[in-house]
C-alpha cells in the first residue's frame, strides 16, 4: 500500500507542510528566478510514462526529478518549456517517465509543499495477444521511457537518499489497487448559496482517507457541475482550483460535462440574473456566460481541461475532448457527454459507435463510467419519461436521462461495464446490479432486471449480497448506477418535480436514511477501489463516515 | 405610445410629472430591490421559476424586446412552443428581428419547420457569418430539409471555423453525400477522411468508411481502412474477426486463419459479456467458413 502524507488527515498535512516549506524555502532561494506561486495548478493526463502539468501563473518550466533535491541542483532535474495554450493556461507535456514512480517537479522555478505525482502502473489486460494500446505517452519519438533505457538521468542507484523531508513514498511498492474520489456537482463554493459545503464535503474525504491507511489518491474524478452556476473561468478557481488546490497537484483530475458548464445557454442574464445551467444547445460554441459587458472566447471547461482524443492514456481515440477514455492500471475509465454531444442525434450516433468500439477492445479488469445525467433517479431530477416530456412543463433540460438509458444502458450491459457514476440530482441513489433495464420507474421488473439472492429478492451488494461480475445468467451482464451529485449539497424534495422523492424502486434502500428511503440526503462524495480481486465503492458523508457500500468480486477470467 | 416634446403643458403638468418622476423613481427603486433578492433566492431557478420570474419582470417592463426573448427562449426549453413563438414574435416586433433570429431558428428547427428555421438562420448568419451554432443548425435544418447540397455548403463553413468540431458533424455530413445522387459514395469516403485528417482515425468516422467500402466491394481499401484501427483498437478480438471477415472475402485464408486463432486465444482469457458471446459465435462460423 502506498502511503501518502497528503490525505493522512490535517495533522498530516500540516505537518508535511511545515517540513516541505522549509525544503522548498530552499530550493526557491537557491533555486531558479523567482516568481508568483502559480494561481491554479493541476495535473492532467497521468499515465504509465508522462504526465501534463498545466497551471496558470507566469512562464517557465517544469522541472521534475525522482529525488526531491535534485530539483534545486543544476542539471540534475529534467526540464521542459510550458507552452501557453487556451485560457491562459501553460502546459508543459513530460514523458519518458517510469510507471508508478513518484516525481517531484516545479513550476516556473516554484515548488509548493506536496508537489509530486506517481505515475500510473502500466495497464492491465487481460487475454493477451497484440496490442497497440495502453502504453500513454510512451509512444513516438518522445515515448522512450526509462525502462527502456537507463540513462544517467534514472534515479533508481542514486546514493542521495536525500527525500526525507515528509515525502516519504515507497516507489517500489506495487499494490494493485486503484484508489479514486469521485465527487458531482461539487462546485457550490463558487455559488454563494453554501458556504462550506463542499469544502466539508472534501474535508470529510480527508478524514476517511487518514483512518483507512491514508492511500494516495490515483485519480479524482469530476461528474460535471464542477462551477456553479455558469462554469465561467472564474468560478472554476473557486470551485475547483482553489478547493482541491492540494489534490490537484498530485493527482489527475478527469471530468465529464454538466449543464452547469454550459453558461447560460443563450440567455442573457443581465447580470442580475442567473440561469446558469439552462443551456439545451449541442454545441459548445454557443456557451456564453451572460455577461454583454465580455466577450465569451469559447467553453472555460473545454479551455481548462486537457483530456485525451487520441487515446494518450489508453483509451480508444475519439478525436474530441467532449467524450473520451483512458486505462489505469486494471481500470478503465469511460467519459461520456451527455450535456452536448446526446442533444443531437448525429453526434450522438457517433459516440455510440465510440462507445462500442472502446468497450469492444477494452481488456482491463474493471470498467467504470462516468456522465452528468443519471440514468435513473428519483433525486431532485425525476428520470421518469413521462415527468420529462409531459406538457406543458416538458423539461428538454433533462431529457438526456431518457436517451443515455435507451441508447447507452445496453451497451453498458453488452460490454460488461461494472459502475457508471451520474450526478445531477443532489443526493445519493444507488442501484441493484441492473441489466435489461431501458424503462421508467414503474417498468423495473426486479426478477427480470436486477441479479437476485438466494431469497430471490435484489442483492444488495453486501455480505453474502456481494455481487460477482459474472452473474447468475453466465454473463457479466450486469452495472450498478450510481448518484452522487451530492458534493456541493444535498437538495430537498420538491414535489412536482419528484413525488416519490427518493423511492426509486431500483434503487438500495439506505439504512442511513431516517426514513429507510431509496437514497441519502446527505452531502458527500464516493470512494472506489479497485483492487485485484474486488471493486468496492463506499460513500463518505462529511464527517468520513460511510454511509452506503457494496462490492463487486472479479470473476476469474 | 407618442412621446411627448418637451417644453408641452403647464405648471401643473410639471407638477404632475415630478410627481410621477418621483413615484416612478421610488418604483425603481422597489424593482431594483425585489431583482436583487430574486437573484440571490432564484440562484439555480428551474425553469418555471425564471418564467415567473421573467413574467415579473415584463409586468414592469412591458416594451423591454430582451426580456420577451428570454422568455421565448425559457418557454423553447420548457417545451411550450407556442408561448415561446408567440414571444419571439413580440420580440421582433420590440426588438427587430434580427435580435431573435437565432434562437427562433434553433426552436423552428426542432418543430421540424425547417423553411422557416432556415430564413431566420440565414438573417443571423448575414451579420455574423461565422457564427458556429447557427451554422450547425442551418446545416441540419437544410439537410431534413432534403437540400443536401444547402447543408453541404454549412457544413465546410462550420469545418473551416470551427478548430475542435465533433466527429457527428463529419458523420452528418458524409451521410448527405451519401444520400445525394451523383455523389455516391466516393464523397462521402472524401467528407470522411477529411474529417480524419482534422480529428485523427477515429473509429466513428473509420468505421463509416469502412461500410461504405464493404458495400461497394472495396474489401482491400476496406481491410487498408481496418489496419488503422489496430492501434487505436488495440489489436482486440473484434478487431482480429472482422479483419478476418474481410481477409476471407478476399481469399487471404491462411491470414485471415491467423486472425481468428488470436482473437480466440484473446477471448479464451476474457469473461464472457453478451458481445463477446456474440463474437464467439461470429469467430465460429468464420472458423466454419474456412474448414479444417
Amino acid at each position: 500500500m502506498r502511503l501518502s502524507f497528503e490525505f493522512q488527515g490535517r495533522v498530516g498535512i500540516a505537518w508535511a507542510t511545515a517540513a516541505c516549506s522549509v525544503f522548498a524555502m530552499i530550493f526557491m532561494v537557491t533555486g531558479s528566478a523567482s516568481s508568483e506561486p502559480a494561481s491554479r495548478l493541476f495535473l492532467q493526463q497521468v499515465s504509465p510514462h508522462g504526465a501534463i502539468v498545466k497551471w496558470r501563473g507566469d512562464p517557465g518550466q517544469v522541472c521534475y526529478a525522482r529525488k526531491f533535491k535534485k530539483l534545486s541542483r543544476p542539471g540534475k532535474a529534467r526540464c521542459v518549456d510550458g507552452i501557453l495554450t487556451e485560457g491562459n493556461h501553460f502546459e508543459a507535456q513530460i514523458t519518458g517517465l517510469k510507471p508508478e514512480k513518484t516525481y517531484f517537479y516545479s513550476v516556473a522555478g516554484q515548488m509548493e509543499a506536496g508537489q509530486n505525482f506517481q505515475t500510473a502502473p502500466k495497464s492491465k489486460r487481460r487475454g493477451g495477444g497484440r496490442g497497440g494500446r495502453g502504453g500513454g505517452h510512451g509512444r513516438g519519438s518522445h515515448g522512450k521511457s526509462h525502462d527502456d533505457d537507463d540513462d544517467d538521468h534514472d534515479d533508481d542507484h542514486d546514493d542521495d537518499h536525500d527525500d526525507d523531508h515528509g515525502d516519504h513514498h515507497d516507489d517500489d511498492d506495487d499494490d494493485d489497487n486503484v484508489h479514486m474520489w469521485i465527487v458531482g456537482d461539487s462546485g457550490t463554493a463558487s455559488d454563494g448559496e453554501h458556504p462550506g459545503e463542499a469544502a466539508g464535503v472534501r474535508d470529510g474525504f480527508y478524514a476517511y482517507n487518514a483512518a483507512h491507511g491514508g492511500e494516495r489518491l490515483d485519480l479524482f474524478l469530476m461528474l460535471g457541475d464542477n462551477a456553479y452556476t455558469k462554469g465561467t473561468d472564474h468560478e472554476f478557481q473557486a470551485a475547483v482550483f482553489d478547493l482541491y488546490r492540494d489534490i490537484l497537484k498530485q493527482t489527475a483530475v478527469w471530468s465529464t460535462i454538466g449543464n452547469h458548464e454550459m453558461g447560460v445557454g443563450s440567455l442573457p442574464a443581465f447580470g442580475l440574473f442567473d440561469a446558469g445551467g439552462l443551456s439545451v444547445s449541442s454545441d459548445p460554441g454557443s456557451y456564453s456566460d451572460g455577461d454583454p459587458g465580455t466577450p465569451d472566447a469559447g467553453m472555460p471547461y473545454l479551455d481548462i481541461f486537457s483530456f485525451p482524443t487520441a487515446g494518450e492514456v489508453g483509451g480508444v481515440p475519439s478525436g474530441t475532448e467532449q467524450y473520451y477514455s483512458f486505462d489505469h492500471g486494471a481500470v478503465h475509465v469511460v467519459s461520456l457527454d451527455s450535456q452536448l454531444t446526446a442533444r443531437d442525434p448525429a453526434q450522438r450516433e457517433a459516440m455510440r459507435t465510440w462507445l462500442i468500439a472502446d468497450l469492444s477492445s477494452n481488456r482491463s479488469d474493471w470498467t467504470v463510467v462516468i456522465f452528468h445525467h443519471p440514468t435513473y433517479s428519483y433525486g431532485s431530477h425525476n428520470s421518469d419519461s413521462d415527468s420529462l416530456l409531459m406538457q406543458p412543463f416538458a423539461n428538454y433540460l433533462d431529457l438526456p436521462m431518457v436517451t443515455l438509458r435507451e441508447e447507452f444502458t445496453p451497451i453498458f450491459d453488452d460490454y460488461g461495464v461494472d459502475v457508471v457514476y451520474g450526478g445531477h440530482s443532489h443526493s445519493y441513489e444507488r442501484s441493484y446490479y441492473l441489466g435489461g433495464y431501458t424503462g421508467d420507474a414503474v417498468d423495473f421488473d426486479p426478477a427480470v432486471n436486477a441479479e437476485l439472492n438466494s431469497a430471490g429478492e435484489p442483492a444488495t451488494g453486501n455480505g453474502p449480497d456481494k455481487y460477482t461480475q459474472v452473474t447468475a445468467s453466465g454473463l457479466d451482464d450486469k452495472t450498478v448506477y450510481t448518484v452522487a451529485g451530492n458534493s456541493g449539497k444535498a437538495s430537498s424534495a420538491n414535489p412536482a418535480i419528484t413525488p416519490n422523492f427518493l423511492q426509486f424502486p431500483a434503487h438500495v434502500p439506505q439504512a442511513a436514511d431516517p426514513e429507510g428511503r431509496r437514497g441519502l440526503k446527505v452531502r458527500g462524495s464516493v470512494v472506489l477501489d479497485a483492487g485485484e480481486h474486488r471493486l468496492r465503492a463506499r460513500m463518505i458523508d462529511s464527517d468520513g463516515a460511510v454511509l452506503d457500500e457494496f462490492t463487486i468480486l472479479r470473476s476469474d477470467d | 405610445m407618442t412621446p411627448r416634446r418637451v417644453g408641452e403643458g403647464g405648471g401643473v403638468l410639471r407638477r404632475e410629472r415630478r410627481g410621477l418622476r418621483v413615484a416612478g423613481c421610488v418604483a425603481w427603486v422597489v424593482l431594483v430591490a425585489w431583482m436583487l433578492w430574486a437573484s440571490q433566492a432564484a440562484a439555480h431557478p428551474s425553469l418555471e421559476e425564471w418564467i415567473s420570474t421573467l413574467s415579473a419582470r415584463l409586468e414592469a417592463a412591458p416594451l423591454d424586446a430582451a426580456l420577451y426573448r428570454e422568455r421565448a427562449v425559457a418557454y423553447a426549453n420548457e417545451g411550450q412552443s407556442a408561448r415561446a413563438l408567440a414571444d419571439f414574435e413580440t420580440a421582433a416586433e420590440l426588438g427587430g428581428v434580427l435580435g431573435v433570429a437565432l434562437d427562433r431558428g434553433m426552436l423552428l428547427y426542432k418543430l421540424g419547420r425547417y423553411d422557416e428555421a432556415r430564413r431566420d438562420l440565414g438573417l443571423h448568419l448575414q451579420r455574423f457569418p461565422r457564427d458556429v451554432a447557427a451554422l450547425e443548425y442551418r446545416a441540419r435544418a437544410a439537410r431534413e430539409a432534403g437540400d443536401g447540397a444547402a447543408a453541404l455548403v454549412d457544413f465546410e463553413a462550420l469545418f473551416a471555423v470551427e478548430t475542435n468540431p465533433n466527429p457527428g458533424h463529419y458523420l452528418s455530413a458524409a451521410q448527405i453525400l451519401e444520400e445525394m445522387k451523383g455523389a455516391g459514395s466516393g464523397r462521402a469516403l472524401e467528407m470522411l477522411d477529411a474529417g480524419m485528417q482534422k480529428v485523427g482515425p477515429v473509429p466513428q468516422l473509420q468505421r463509416r468508411a469502412i461500410a461504405l467500402e464493404v458495400k461497394s466491394e472495396h474489401y482491400q481499401a476496406a481491410i487498408v481502412r481496418l489496419r488503422t484501427l489496430e492501434n487505436g483498437l488495440g489489436g482486440g478480438p473484434d478487431w482480429n474477426i472482422e479483419l478476418a471477415g474481410l481477409l476471407i472475402l478476399v481469399d487471404q485464408e491462411a491470414e485471415a486463419g491467423r486472425h481468428l486463432a488470436e482473437a480466440s486465444a484473446q477471448l479464451e482469457g476474457l469473461r464472457l459479456t453478451p458481445a463477446r458471446k456474440r463474437s464467439l459465435a461470429k469467430l465460429e462460423a468464420l472458423q466454419a467458413r474456412l474448414g479444417p
